[in-house]
């Protein structure tokens, strides 16, 4: 409810949220089935993040109105239908735009903590 | 899956099946049974019942993709935050309590006004036992 929660929050700060970052990361290897997606973003998260079902599907349903996701084909297996999603092109800028923004922080953090940890040995 | 017990995954699954009508048709008509598929290769072997989680889960992402899905009085992007209608909702739930409240000890303390009276003594709320000072 917690994670719920900050979801929704995050989607009013119109930042990308972490279960969009990972479902955008998936299908940038290839189209991907729900269960594949949501296996591989926990492992993508090193474990961290494990999508919800209804999560997942309310992602994607934003997604795919906002043109970044689309369905790719479908199969049935076991007698379920498995319906595959692709990453569009928008996705793929979309991602890049936040995976650059995230590597921009991420190296902010890193200098200062080097910085940090020069202050504390000096 | 839990292949073992197939009785208890069709209970699970039709415990599913209903948790999904919180989804609008539309969403439902396209996504109900790849999310049903998923729903049930998470779930755990012998499982027979959604769990608290999932069932919040459901019920929640079912609420913001019909909220998400109101047209016109709602800017177009407004329908994407769910919070923002609950927050406009909720003082108002809130107001209307209130209101309720209020009403039913004023109905009481006026009982014997004739109707078009009720109004007047409203503007002396402070002279109403328990309402001022």
């Amino acid at each position: 409810m917690g994670r719920w929660l900050m979801y929704v929050y995050d989607m009013k700060k119109r930042s990308m949220q972490e279960p969009t970052f990972l479902i955008l990361t998936a299908l940038a290897a290839g189209p991907q089935h729900g269960y594949g997606i949501i296996t591989d973003a926990e492992g993508i998260s090193g474990g961290v993040t494990r999508l919800q079902t209804g999560t997942l599907y309310m992602a994607l349903d934003r997604l795919r109105s906002a043109g970044l996701v689309e369905p790719d084909r479908e199969e049935i297996a076991d007698g379920r239908l498995r319906r595959y999603y692709r990453l569009t092109d928008e996705g793929a800028t979309l991602l890049g735009a936040e995976t650059e923004r995230r590597r921009a922080s991420a190296a902010v953090a890193a200098q200062r903590l080097r910085a940090r940890l020069a202050g504390g040995t000096a | 899956m839990p292949a073992r017990d197939p009785a208890g995954a069709a209970v699970l699954e039709r415990r599913y099946r209903r948790l999904l009508r919180c989804y609008p048709p539309a969403h439902r008509a396209f996504h109900r049974e790849e999310m049903l598929g998923v729903l049930l290769a998470t779930a755990r072997p012998g499982q027979r019942t959604p769990g608290l989680g999932q069932t919040v889960n459901l019920a929640a992402c079912g609420l913001v993709i019909r909220v998400r899905r109101i047209p016109g009085w709602l800017a177009a992007d407004a329908g994407q935050d769910a919070l923002a209608v609950v927050s406009l909702i909720a003082p108002a739930v809130v107001f209307i309590l209130i209101a309720l409240g209020l009403g039913a000890r004023y109905a009481t303390w006026s009982a014997r006004l004739p109707f078009w009276q009720l109004r007047v003594p409203a503007r002396r709320a402070s002279a109403v036992p328990g309402l001022g000072r």
